[in-house]
Formats: C-alpha cells, sequence, structure tokens
C-alpha cells in the first residue's frame, strides 16, 4: 500500500481501509482531519419543544436531564462510556447526572464506524467542541439574565456560576434561553484547559455494566423481531464457487424448516467480487436450534471455482518464487537510502516471516436481524462498520440507502471482522426472499 | 415434540419442543430468555453457562429433557435485582469489556462461590479454566471473584 492515506477523505477511508490490512488505519489516526472544524452547525437535529438542543449529540430538558450521545459501535473498547465522557466534561455536567444513548446510523452524527482503534482519537476533539459549545450558549444565557459579562460566569455540575454576585442558575432552568441563542462558531468557543478536567483522567464505571451482568438483551444476536424465522446460510467453502444443486427437499422435511432455496447470486463488496454476499443455501426454521439441526442434513453439490485449489503451501511457493525472482514485488515503504545502508552495514539479517490465515473467532457469532418491508429494511447489526452495511445492504437488495434503516447494537468481539457486512446482506437477502422478517446466525461447528 | 415442565428461576414454563433441544435454546429462542449466550455449540466456551440445582453446567450440551424437575438458574434470576455480590463485584471493578461471556462467567464462578466462599487464586483458576473471554479479561475476572468473596463476608459478618 502506498501512503495517500492523508488525501482520502472519510468515505474513501472506510471504503479503502477496510479491503486491505490495519495499516492505513493507522495512516488515518496519524493524518486524521476528523477534529477539523465545521461540521458541528449541521448536526443540529429536528429542535424539540422544552429541550436545549445545540447539537445532535446532547440534550438538555426543563427538569435537568442531560441526555448525551455515543453514536459508535461498543465493541467492548469502552466507548459508550469514554466518549460521553468528553461531552460531559466541556459541557461542565456531573457524570451521575447524564444519561447515555446508543443511536442508529444516522449521517447526523458524523461518522459512526470503530475500527482501527480510531474512534476515541478521531472523535476527541470534535466531541469537546461541541460540548463547548453548547457550555457556551448556557453561559451566555445565565450571564444575559444577570446582565454579567459571560467571561465572569464559570460552570460546575450542570450549573453556571457568577461568583462576584454569588448567583447560581441549574442548566435545566436555562433551556429556553440558551435554546434561543444562536449557535457560535464551533473553532471560536473556548475549549477546557486538560489541567481543568475533572471527570476525564478519572475511572467511571462503563454505563452497561449493570446490563450484563444481568443479561439484559444488549447484543445483535439477542434482538427479537415478533414473527421472526431463524435462519441459518450454508456459503460455498471456496471463495468465488457457486450452488450445483442441494438436498433441499430433505433439508424441508426437518422438523421445525419453514423454507430453504439456494442463492447464487453475488453482491460484491467495494468491486470484491468474494466479499459481500457469496452464493449459498439458506435454511429458515422456526428455531435456531432447528435450523442448525437441518444444517446438518443439507448436502450440496458446490461448484468450487477457479480457487479451489489454492492452499497456504502454494502461497507460500508462490512468494518464494516472488522474493526469487523479484517478479510482481512491489516497494512499500522507502524512508531514507534503504540500498545504501544496506551496503554498508557490517552484518546481514536475514529472515523469512509468514503470517498464516487466522479467524477472528469473536464469541457472539456472525448474526443480523432484518425486517423487509416494501422497499425499505430495518436492521439490527452487530456492526463495526454501519455506514458499509447500509450501502451495501442496498446495493442487494436494489434500494437507496436512505431506505436502510440500521440499529447499532453492541458487539460480542469485533476485532476487525465486523468491518466486513456480509452477515447483513444475508440478513437482507433471507428476509427479502423468505418475506419473514429474520435473524441470521453463524454455525461454528459443522 | 413432546411437552416438558421447567423450572427456571423460580417460575414454571411449559415448552414444547423435541427431546435433544438444548437447554440453551429452549431459554434463548422459546423463552426469550437471552442473557445466556451461544459462543461455540460444542461445550468449550461456557459463554451459555447456567446452573441446575446450584451447579454450574453447559446449557449448549444439556438437553431440555435432563432439565425436567431440577431448579434452572439463568443469569436473568441469579440475584432479584442484580446485587449478587458478583455482580456488584462485576459493575465495581468494571470487569467486563465487550460483555458477552460475562454471564457465564459469573454463572461459574457463583457455582464456585457457593461451594467454597473464599476461593484462593488457583481455585479460581481451576474453576473458571473452562469458561472463555476473547478480550481476555481473566484478571479482573480473577479479581472480581475475590471482590465478591469479600463482600459476601462483609455482608455476613454485618448480619
Amino acid at each position: 500500500m502506498n501512503t495517500q492515506s492523508s488525501e482520502l477523505n472519510r468515505r474513501a477511508f472506510l471504503k479503502v481501509s477496510t479491503l486491505v490490512s490495519t495499516g492505513l488505519f493507522l495512516g488515518y489516526y496519524i493524518n486524521s482531519s476528523d477534529d477539523a472544524v465545521g461540521e458541528v452547525s449541521k448536526l443540529k437535529p429536528e429542535a424539540l419543544d422544552s429541550t436545549f438542543s445545540p447539537n445532535a449529540f446532547i440534550s438538555i430538558t426543563k427538569d435537568g436531564t442531560v441526555t448525551l450521545v455515543s453514536a459508535r459501535p461498543e465493541i467492548g473498547q469502552g466507548i459508550k462510556t469514554s466518549l460521553p465522557m468528553i461531552l460531559a466534561e466541556e459541557l461542565g455536567v456531573n457524570w451521575k447526572d447524564v444519561k447515555v444513548v446508543s443511536v442508529p446510523l444516522n449521517s447526523i452524527y458524523g461518522g459512526q464506524a470503530a475500527g482501527g482503534s480510531t474512534s476515541t482519537p478521531t472523535s476527541y476533539l470534535r466531541l469537546r467542541r461541541l460540548g463547548a459549545t453548547a457550555r457556551t450558549l448556557l453561559v451566555q444565557a445565565a450571564a444575559n439574565s444577570w446582565g454579567v459579562p459571560a467571561a465572569e460566569c464559570k460552570v460546575k455540575d450542570g450549573s453556571v456560576i457568577h461568583t462576584p454576585s454569588a448567583r447560581t442558575v441549574k442548566f435545566g432552568d436555562l433551556v429556553d434561553a440558551a435554546s434561543k441563542l444562536p449557535v457560535p462558531n464551533e473553532a471560536s468557543v473556548r475549549l477546557k484547559d486538560p489541567s481543568e478536567f475533572t471527570l476525564l483522567g478519572s475511572r467511571v464505571s462503563g454505563v452497561d455494566n449493570d446490563k450484563v451482568v444481568t443479561g439484559k438483551p444488549l447484543f445483535g444476536i439477542d434482538q427479537v423481531v415478533p414473527g421472526m424465522v431463524y435462519a441459518v446460510y450454508a456459503k460455498c467453502p471456496v471463495w468465488g464457487g457457486k450452488v450445483v444443486s442441494a438436498n433441499l427437499d430433505v433439508v424441508k422435511a426437518q422438523p421445525g424448516v419453514r423454507d430453504a432455496f439456494i442463492i447464487n447470486e453475488t453482491v460484491p463488496y467495494h468491486n470484491n467480487p468474494v466479499l459481500g454476499l457469496v452464493p449459498g443455501v439458506a435454511i429458515l426454521a422456526d428455531s435456531t436450534w432447528n435450523a442448525f439441526s437441518a444444517r446438518k442434513q443439507l448436502q450440496v453439490v458446490w461448484d468450487e471455482g477457479a480457487f479451489a485449489k489454492d492452499s497456504w503451501a502454494g502461497y507460500k511457493e508462490k512468494a518464494k518464487q516472488m522474493v526469487q525472482t523479484g517478479e510482481g514485488l512491489k516497494r512499500v515503504r522507502n524512508d531514507g537510502d534503504v540500498d545504501k545502508a544496506f551496503e554498508s552495514a557490517t552484518t546481514l539479517h536475514e529472515a523469512d516471516y509468514h503470517f498464516a490465515f487466522i479467524g477472528h473467532t469473536n464469541l457472539e457469532p456472525q448474526n443480523t436481524t432484518a425486517l423487509v418491508t416494501g422497499d425499505k429494511v430495518q436492521l439490527w447489526s452487530p456492526t463495526q462498520n454501519p455506514t458499509d452495511v447500509q450501502n451495501s445492504v442496498a446495493e442487494a437488495l436494489g434500494i437507496e440507502p436512505e431506505n436502510v434503516s440500521i440499529v447499532i447494537t453492541r458487539i460480542g468481539g469485533g476485532f476487525g471482522r465486523r468491518l466486513h457486512p456480509d452477515p447483513a446482506i444475508e440478513a437482507a437477502v433471507i428476509a427479502k426472499k423468505s418475506k419473514s422478517p429474520c435473524k441470521t446466525c453463524l454455525v461454528k461447528r459443522r | 415434540m413432546s411437552t416438558y415442565n421447567l423450572k427456571i428461576n423460580g417460575t414454571k414454563h411449559s415448552v414444547n419442543v423435541a427431546s435433544e433441544t438444548p437447554l440453551l435454546w429452549v431459554l434463548r429462542d422459546t423463552l426469550g430468555l437471552v442473557g445466556t449466550k451461544f459462543g461455540c455449540g460444542i461445550g468449550q466456551c461456557g459463554a451459555c453457562t447456567v446452573h441446575l440445582n446450584g451447579i454450574a453446567v453447559r446449557g449448549c450440551q444439556t438437553p431440555v429433557s435432563a432439565a425436567v424437575g431440577l431448579e434452572i438458574t439463568t443469569i436473568e434470576g441469579l440475584s432479584q435485582d442484580g446485587t449478587h455480590p458478583l455482580q456488584k463485584a462485576w459493575c465495581e471493578l468494571d470487569v467486563a469489556q465487550c460483555g458477552y461471556c460475562q454471564a457465564g462467567q459469573i454463572m461459574t464462578a457463583a457455582s464456585l462461590l457457593a461451594r467454597n466462599p473464599n476461593p484462593s487464586d488457583q481455585d479460581i483458576d481451576d474453576a473458571m479454566a473452562g469458561n472463555l473471554c476473547r478480550c481476555a479479561t481473566y484478571t479482573r475476572i480473577r479479581a472480581g471473584i475475590h471482590h465478591a468473596a469479600n463482600l459476601a463476608a462483609n455482608k455476613e459478618a454485618k448480619v
């Protein structure tokens, strides 16, 4: 990979980086421009009565309830807690008074992917500005009501304080006045000096801890839609293969099976025909167990295609040949004068490195719940990359991306595997073909 | 298909499923008790751990027919209000990362504490060895069990 990543816009970044290694993520991390100003004013949602909501991430009601949005997927990295903490720090509220909510995919929140360990660094300055903008408006509203300069006021624990006159007003009592003020340019608002931080750098408990330890339905695999069927999808074991035939009659006769059908279409993912939707056999049943049991009776004749004879041994041999002949090799880094450094070295060390294909082994099996209604799709998706899910599902069903709605669930392990949208495409296609809402689940052992 | 009468978290349920159906799927799909998780389906990860008469078992390896007449306890029924010492300890120490395995971890740990209220590191490691955590929260799980043991001991001391 060359080093053009700094020039990539966000969308291009996601498109490219999900296809390749984590190298580009690192490039994006270093060269991030997501902190740039200019987006905040676009983030204002429909104004609600009796609510101060200067942007899509923050709302404060008259009773003082502070609701902060956590827009990116929680995979266990802790951002459902840490990202709203950034907002709360700049806003100046007490963490115990904050309610954190997850939100569906929506462009008003900006990027909603989580991958390559970039969520916090790429959100940090932006969320600070959003919090500081809200704080600035609340301070101005208080200062106006008291007829004092805003600069004489400070904020603490959800109140604006004017020390010289010993006056205090709660944020909730400023909702109406602050809502009427024009939202300032986000670049002009004063950010706290890190020495002023009281929340960031402290330890708080994960916002969903109580739900995790009591077994609440947080994860994708826990979602239920009335009338849904449970589906498994037996994919061709070789990329690029197809179904020739399958014993569908036998499968359909298994207990609890509602339907079984062959899918022989492919939907490329970012022009890559072997990612995205690949051919296979869908089995739909009245329970996961019955779908799994029927899967054991499935026999498929595959046309395994051009890659059927690919092997790890073959790749190793090919790599060895390439190194020997130089054919097809590309220099990916050339910092300084590498050739000269090698020539002048007193000792040369030589080694071959092999990195085998390793499964991500997410503990939560790949799954998606899909409800198709006319030309609209609702998905409950444990995805690290909801925008790609939206676009690829739209492509697979031949509908507009805005007709694909996505609830981003908590994720039982991501590790990058869930940057790829294939489970969501499969669920959407199966739900459409079967005319029934469905939840897909990967069979881990066959 | 047969009818099975089950007692789960103190409540009686009647389910009509095939006899070999694992308890895991009766809980999750038939009864909607999704706190018990499906991880591997072959008894290797422990995510589906529940109690039968207080003993930790793998829900994916327990046919529903084997659970009849026994007290079945899932994570939803470990305590009335999420205040089992393990649940409190897990929250206080932020044990979970993604959290997917933690219901199983807590159920195995609860079974351990019931028979060994003050386990050593070795006792914990031995008891918990069958519960995998892909986020590798093992050191906090161990700390959480010790903390829960202390919480339970202090509570008893106060009574």
